[in-house]
């Protein structure tokens, strides 16, 4: 069930109007009712595998809770040594039952997503040795939602090892918290104190609430169905004949494709945030102008922020503070003592974490290679740090200088733009001969010659998705300078504020790029 | 504390470490600096640091973060 699909509408709607007629003490239940029913509508027969996940990571954390109860009752007329010997046996005995219930979890999601690429991969090799065995490819679609509920399940576990809340005892709650409805599909990944007991309790009506759901739902629309689609049409017919295209279309393309996966990630999560916000439920933002970074890490501090904040907490600290990377650091710091040996953990820790978010969008090269370009990039900035700022001495350039900035600000999206090629393309080779070919043909004169508009998109697309585009980064800075718009449409006089609304609506109905017979263009984040 | 003040002054200098109350919600140290912080302190004051220690409670303030230290010193 898209999130831009007339059904998704309905639904929402039916499951607010519910919400909000039943008591307050059981409205934790009716949303716990939607979202299996949403769940069941949208993937039954992949239910299994999430059922499986809720069950075992609820054991396990109830089974760590228990356990830390276990402790303190034991422990109490013991002395201080003796306390600290039980407390080892004891983390040790919980750290086993996470490992094994994080194995089992990941397993399902690395054995979905990993299977058919290997098999493939076997194929190709078996081929390349002349070897006349091939393997059947047995084809099967992602559960729904496994990359983000898998992460999410895993960090609660995690969480609940090490101590930082109690297990939710109540089952019920617990499969709320993990199917809540809006961010099954494509996140924000939650954190169970983030949101479980705002999940929990029965929200009273509120027209701000229910308002700025509205609003930021149709803007997300705006984004996804006027700004995205249309710009899908240019991205897919670039792309479907990109030997056909080289020099500055193939610089086109790449742009359009990045602000394409913004509008429609970012407007995904207004739609999914919006969607909460009429329940009363605020949920965490995963987009703050990412375009505004000044450097790479910023960038990844802005886009995607629940899943950089996951790779963060949960791999690259545990990572960086491993006994691995301690030794391996130590050793190298009893040899050698300078800057870079220094940073030793932080980059064996940002190795990992840049190939396992690579692996999580999916089973292919260019997604390791995606992951791998970011820890080059951030590496090497790491790495000359200390030349920059020499030169920036040097030559007297003052860090907070708008000219500084703004080569900063451009560089890094110009980082961004070459990394979410290789994140669009199908293959590495497509992106090895897509990037290869922007050196051959760079002329302006494919925006005057009539070239732009037999890429699928007529003048008034392109007038339509300059002026739209001009708003989106409008409303970004605004918001950046601490203008709050809902709030501020929201306080204008009745004849102002509904003609904003009716033109977002029909903005939306009007100016949308829709398919055949008005079918919806799915999600890309969707896909993971 | 001096020395912790040092440390920190080293790793990202022009910050008035003494009075900032919150360093990871004002975004003063990133998730670099904060490991470039936990080997020096483990280097310096020869504690163990585990992620367990890496939450943003232990690091709001030089304040805090000197807590942590002398909490796990006495560990």
């Amino acid at each position: 069930m898209a999130f831009n699909s007339y059904v998704y509408v309905l639904f929402l709607i039916a499951a607010v109007i519910i919400y909000y007629c039943l008591p307050k003490k059981i409205r934790w239940i009716e949303l716990l009712c939607v979202n299996i029913i949403y769940y069941l509508i949208s993937g039954l027969q992949y239910s299994l595998f999430f059922v499986f996940s809720i069950v075992t990571v609820y054991i396990a954390g109830r089974f760590i809770t228990l356990q830390d109860q276990k402790f303190d009752m034991i422990t109490q007329n013991l002395t201080r040594e003796e306390q600290k010997e039980k407390k080892k046996a004891f983390a040790k005995y919980k750290k086993r039952i996470v490992v094994l219930t994080i194995l089992l979890n990941l397993g399902i999601l690395i054995f979905r997503k990993y299977f058919l690429f290997v098999l493939f991969n076997i194929n190709r090799v078996f081929a390349l040795l002349h070897i006349s065995i091939q393997i059947p490819q047995i084809s099967f679609a992602l559960p729904l939602g496994i990359s983000f509920y898998t992460l999410q399940a895993v960090g609660y576990l995690i969480d609940v090892g090490r101590g930082q809340y109690k297990a939710e005892k109540n089952f019920a709650k617990f499969v709320l918290f993990m199917t809540f409805f809006p961010h099954i599909i494509e996140g924000p990944i939650c954190r169970y104190s983030q949101t479980a007991s705002s999940l929990a309790e029965g929200h009273e009506f509120s027209k701000e609430n229910f308002l700025f759901g509205i609003q930021r739902i149709g803007w997300g629309l705006f984004k996804k169905i006027v700004i995205a689609d249309r710009l899908d049409i240019l991205v897919n017919h670039i792309y479907a004949n990109y030997k056909e295209y080289s020099g500055t279309l193939i610089i086109v393309v790449a742009v359009a494709y990045t602000t394409q996966l913004y509008a429609e990630f970012s407007g995904c999560m207004d739609i999914v945030i919006g969607s909460a916000q009429l329940f009363g439920i605020t949920l965490p933002e995963n987009f703050e102008h990412p375009f505004a970074s000044k450097s790479i890490q910023e960038y990844w501090r802005r886009w995607h922020i629940t899943l950089g904040k996951w790779f963060k907490d949960y791999v690259f600290y545990p990572v960086s503070l491993s006994a691995f990377s301690k030794k391996i650091a130590r050793k190298l710091k009893s040899r050698y003592n300078n800057y870079l040996v220094k940073l030793t953990s932080t980059f064996i820790a940002l190795f990992v974490v840049w190939t396992l978010t690579g692996m999580w969008h999916g089973g292919s090269f260019r997604y390791l290679l995606y992951g791998w370009y970011y820890f080059f990039i951030i590496a090497a900035g790491l790495v000359i740090e200390p030349f920059v700022i020499q030169i920036r001495e040097h030559f007297h350039i003052q860090e907070h200088s708008i000219i500084y900035v703004c080569f900063q600000r451009s560089r890094t999206f110009i980082l961004i733009v070459i990394g979410l090629m290789i994140f669009r393309a199908t293959t590495v080779t497509q992106f090895v001969n897509m990037f290869s070919s922007i050196f051959n043909g760079l002329t302006i004169s494919v925006f005057f010659d009539g070239t732009m508009l037999k890429l699928g998109l007529d003048k008034m697309d392109f007038y339509l998705l300059f002026a739209s585009v001009f708003l989106m980064i409008a409303v970004g800075t605004l918001q950046t300078r601490g203008i709050k718009i809902r709030q501020f449409v929201a306080n204008q006089a009745i004849y102002i504020r509904w003609p904003i609304y009716y033109a977002l609506i029909m903005s939306i109905i009007v100016f949308g790029a829709y398919g055949k017979g008005y079918t919806p263009v799915a999600f890309i984040y969707a896909n993971f | 504390m001096e020395e912790l003040l040092k440390i920190l002054n080293e790793i990202k200098p022009g910050v008035d470490f003494l009075n900032e109350t919150d360093l990871i919600e004002n975004r003063i140290l990133d998730s670099i600096e904060i490991m470039e912080l936990a080997e020096e302190i483990m280097d310096v004051f020869e504690i163990d640091l585990t992620p367990m220690d890496i939450v943003p409670e232990n690091f709001k303030s030089a304040e805090t973060i000197y807590q942590m230290i002398e909490r796990l010193r006495e560990e």
